[in-house]
C-alpha cells in the first residue's frame, strides 16, 4: 500500500477546514469499511485521509421528537440497529439492518459514510428514500439540507463538493405508513443487494392514499 | 453484459470506416488510451486508463481484430488485464455502418464479462463508463468530419 497521511480532527469543522475542495486524493473516512475494499483493490491510492472518528460525540448521536429522528451521521449501523427510538419512529430501518452485511460491518460502518460512498447497490439509500429523509451537508460555507435522493448523482458519485461533510441525516416518522425493503442478492441473504426495492405507503381504510419509493436511475449517455 | 447503441456522424460511409479502422485515429478518439503497439494488422495492444468517481482503473488491453468486411462491419475481441487489481475483462464488439442519406448510422454493441474482484466493482459502474466513452467517443468523431459544428 503507498503510504498516506491520516489527520484525525476533534471537530467537524476542523475536519472540513482539512479537505481539498479541488484534491479527489484527499478524502474522509468514516467507518472505512468501503473505502479500504477500494483501497485494498488498489483502485484508490489517497495523498491524505481525514478520519471522522474524534469529531464531537453529537454526531455520533441518536435523537427523536414527536416528527421523527435525527441520525449523527458519525452513527454505526449497529447502533441504528439497536436503537429503540429508531424501532418506534422507522421499524423499516430496524428490520433493513438485519440483514446488512454483518455485525463486523454494522458495528463500524455508519450511517453517513453508507450515503456519501453512494455504491449503487447498498441497502440503506433506498430505504432513506422512501421514507423521505434528508441530510445536513456542512461546508465551509455553513450547512444546507437536501434529500436522500437528491444528494446521490451517479455510480460512487454525489452532489457533496470535495469539502463537504454529511453531519446528520433527517428522517421522518413513519407513523402510520407502512414500508417495506425487499432484497434480491446473488449470494446470502445477508450479502449485497443485487436488486433492492423499498416502498412506503400511507393508507386508509384499506385504499393506498400515497407511495413513496426511489426513482430508478436516469438512463446514461 | 451488453452495452448497445447508435449514433450518427456526418460523413459517407467509406470515409467513417476508414476513420475507424485506421488503429491511430481510432486512439484518438477514445480518451485514456495510450501506447497502442501494432503487433500485425489485426493484433494490437495499449494501456487504458479511466476514473469512475474517485477510484482510477488502468487495464493492459489486447484487441484482435477478428472480423472486417469493408465498409460495413468491424468485429474485435478485447481484453484487458487490470494493474494493480485481481479481474479481468472480455469482451467482443460488433460495429456496423449503414448510409442515411449522406450521413453515416454507426450501430454498436458490446458484450463484456467481469472477472475477480474487478466483477465485484460492478457491472452496472462498467454500463454507465461504457455510455459516457460512447458519448465522449461519438462527439470526437463527428467533430473530425465537422470540426467547426459537434453536434
Amino acid at each position: 500500500m503507498i503510504p498516506f497521511e491520516l489527520a484525525e480532527p476533534k471537530s467537524l469543522a476542523e475536519a472540513v477546514k482539512l479537505l481539498d475542495p479541488d484534491d479527489g486524493l484527499v478524502r474522509p473516512i468514516a467507518g472505512g469499511t468501503a473505502l479500504m475494499l477500494m483501497m485494498k483493490a488498489g483502485v484508490f491510492r489517497p495523498k491524505r485521509l481525514v478520519s471522522l472518528s474524534k469529531i464531537e460525540e453529537r454526531y455520533s448521536a441518536i435523537a427523536a421528537d414527536k416528527d421523527g429522528l435525527r441520525i449523527g451521521a458519525m452513527t454505526t449501523l449497529s447502533a441504528l440497529e439497536q436503537s429503540a427510538e429508531v424501532k418506534k419512529h422507522a421499524p423499516v430501518i430496524t428490520r433493513t439492518l438485519r440483514t446488512l452485511s454483518n455485525v463486523r460491518v454494522r458495528n463500524v460502518a455508519t450511517v453517513g459514510g453508507a450515503l456519501a460512498h453512494a455504491d449503487p447497490h447498498m441497502d440503506l439509500p433506498p430505504v432513506l428514500i422512501a421514507l423521505g429523509a434528508s441530510v445536513t451537508v456542512a461546508g465551509p460555507r455553513g450547512e444546507r439540507t437536501l434529500l436522500v435522493e437528491d444528494l446521490l448523482s451517479g455510480y460512487y458519485e454525489t452532489v457533496l463538493e470535495k469539502n463537504e461533510l454529511i453531519a446528520h441525516v433527517s428522517v421522518p416518522s413513519q407513523g402510520r405508513r407502512r414500508a417495506s425493503y425487499l432484497k434480491v442478492t446473488s449470494g446470502s441473504a445477508d450479502d449485497w443487494p443485487a436488486l433492492g426495492i423499498a416502498v412506503a405507503l400511507d393508507g386508509d381504510n384499506g385504499a393506498v392514499k400515497s407511495a413513496r419509493a426511489p426513482q430508478p436511475p436516469k438512463p446514461c449517455g | 453484459m451488453n452495452v448497445s447503441g447508435q449514433f450518427t456522424v456526418p460523413a459517407p460511409r467509406e470515409v467513417v470506416f476508414n476513420t475507424i479502422r485506421d488503429p491511430r485515429t481510432f486512439v484518438s478518439l477514445v480518451d485514456g488510451v495510450t501506447n497502442l503497439q501494432e503487433i500485425d494488422p489485426t493484433h494490437f495492444t495499449a494501456t487504458f486508463e479511466t476514473k469512475v468517481a474517485y477510484m482510477k482503473f488502468k487495464f493492459n488491453v489486447a484487441v484482435e481484430v477478428t472480423r472486417i468486411e469493408a465498409p460495413g462491419e468491424i468485429e474485435a475481441r478485447i481484453e484487458g488485464t487490470p494493474l494493480g487489481i485481481i479481474g479481468r475483462l472480455t469482451a467482443t464488439t460488433r460495429t456496423s455502418l449503414r448510409e442515411s442519406g449522406s450521413d453515416t448510422m454507426v450501430d454498436y454493441s458490446v458484450d463484456a464479462t467481469l472477472a475477480g474482484k474487478l466483477g465485484s466493482i460492478g457491472q452496472p459502474v462498467l454500463r454507465s463508463k461504457a455510455k459516457d466513452m460512447e458519448k465522449q467517443f461519438a462527439e470526437k468523431l463527428r467533430a473530425t468530419f465537422a470540426p467547426e459544428a459537434v453536434r
